[in-house]
């Protein structure tokens, strides 16, 4: 039975980088993505930004749709590592298939992206949480968990999973695997 | 060093259309093997086992000796796989998708592909997109040159290929096991393709496979 390990091999992070590096056609399609990125990052900051106290009854769901569009943000952001389409041909690829006869892991590619996605989470993260909190304690002068920590958490661990796990780029670009 | 190349020990398994029926063979190098049958027989799930990361099979399947589950980017280090499955980027030339994929190999060497490729008479500046279909199956057989493969899988490599590329494709893999210790595994439809060339041919039907009997 195949097992994730998540051990990354140097040799093969340089390796995968050096491809993405010589792909410079890779992914027409990933200008309009990095595009679709900004948008849902920057509209899931709309209610990143807003502390618990203010949402009030609707926090739940308030958090969730912001967690759902940053999500997305962060998959169309990766997208140009997890998905291949030609300019003469639009159906896309998955990364990991078009590689698939080659010496490469899938293993070490979901880590290429998780480590690729990580330092932008991590910002976005850090930008809301100041934000966020400087609302909570400036007006409210009172900070929830669910503000300073579970939210932060789930803006670091959603995005990780998603690329870790499933090619959820290629769902967005409604096309099929070959 | 193991005095086989590739060993199948009781492997079988299920997919959604074939299944392989306890299948055991073993591949000295220096040969050509061929698996002949009818389309759907299970030549190509065999063939997927060995190309696959993931183990979609019970029993054994080693490479020079050792099991290659969790051996993927060892064993493809050293598999050529030639067939019209295989991936190239379809809007770059030939010498551009050997310099983008060559960064995953231990040891490409692209003069050695450059070589290999003016000897087949085939442009490295040619588009793959715009190869024909034996110009394609030849490149991918340069590429797996290059790569030192010291097993080449040709999957239908040659269907659909006029008679003079055959002849130029069987040449050139002649030359190769000449010169390399080189085990090639092929599988056909083609009886008359398989009398020509193969060393060793066996029979797959319905997921069973008869052993190899020598090509007289």
């Amino acid at each position: 039975m195949f097992k994730y390990r998540f051990k990354p091999d140097e040799k093969q992070q340089e390796q995968i980088a050096e491809f993405f590096k010589r792909e410079t056609k890779y992914f027409p399609n990933q200008v309009l993505m990095k595009y679709l990125a900004c948008l849902f990052v920057g509209i899931s900051m709309l209610f990143h930004f807003v502390p618990v106290q203010t949402m009030e009854e609707d926090a739940a769901f308030a958090i969730g749709v912001g967690l759902y569009f940053y999500c997305m943000g962060v998959v169309c952001y990766a997208t140009k590592y997890s998905s291949y389409a030609e300019a003469s041909n639009k159906q896309a690829v998955r990364v990991s298939v078009l590689l698939q006869y080659l010496p490469v892991e899938k293993e070490q590619l979901s880590i290429f992206r998780i480590r690729k996605i990580l330092k932008p989470c991590i910002i976005a993260t850090l930008v809301s949480l100041f934000f966020r909190v400087a609302i909570a304690l400036g007006y409210y002068h009172d900070l929830t968990i669910t503000d300073a920590l579970i939210r932060p958490l789930c803006m670091i661990v959603l995005p990780v999973l998603l690329e870790g796990s499933s090619p959820w780029g290629f769902v967005i670009m409604g096309n099929k695997r070959i | 060093m193991n005095a086989y190349c590739l060993e199948f020990e009781h492997v079988s398994g299920n997919s959604k259309k074939f299944h392989l029926q306890d299948v055991s063979f073993s591949l000295e190098p220096g040969f050509i093997y061929a698996i002949a049958g009818e389309n759907g027989a299970g030549k190509t799930t065999l063939m997927k086992y060995i190309l696959s990361e993931k183990c979609l099979y019970t029993g054994a399947i080693r490479f020079e000796g050792e099991d290659i589950a969790g051996r993927h980017r060892e064993l493809m280090n050293a598999v050529g796989f030639v067939s019209e499955d295989n991936f190239f980027f379809n809007e770059r030339t030939a010498g551009q998708n050997a310099e983008i994929l060559s960064v995953f190999y231990e040891q490409f060497d692209m003069e050695l592909y450059r070589e290999t490729m003016k000897q087949m008479d085939i442009a490295l500046g040619h588009t793959y997109g715009k190869m024909s279909r034996g110009e394609k199956i030849k490149m991918q057989l340069a590429f797996a040159i290059a790569h030192k493969s010291r097993l080449l899988l040709l999957d239908e490599a040659t269907a659909g290929l006029d008679p003079v590329y055959r002849i130029e494709l069987f040449n050139m893999i002649r030359h190769m096991l000449a010169e390399e210790n080189v085990t090639v595994l092929m599988i056909s439809h083609n009886m008359n393709e398989i009398d020509k060339n193969a060393d060793y041919v066996a029979i797959m039907k319905d997921g069973m496979l008869g052993g190899f009997q020598e090509n007289v």
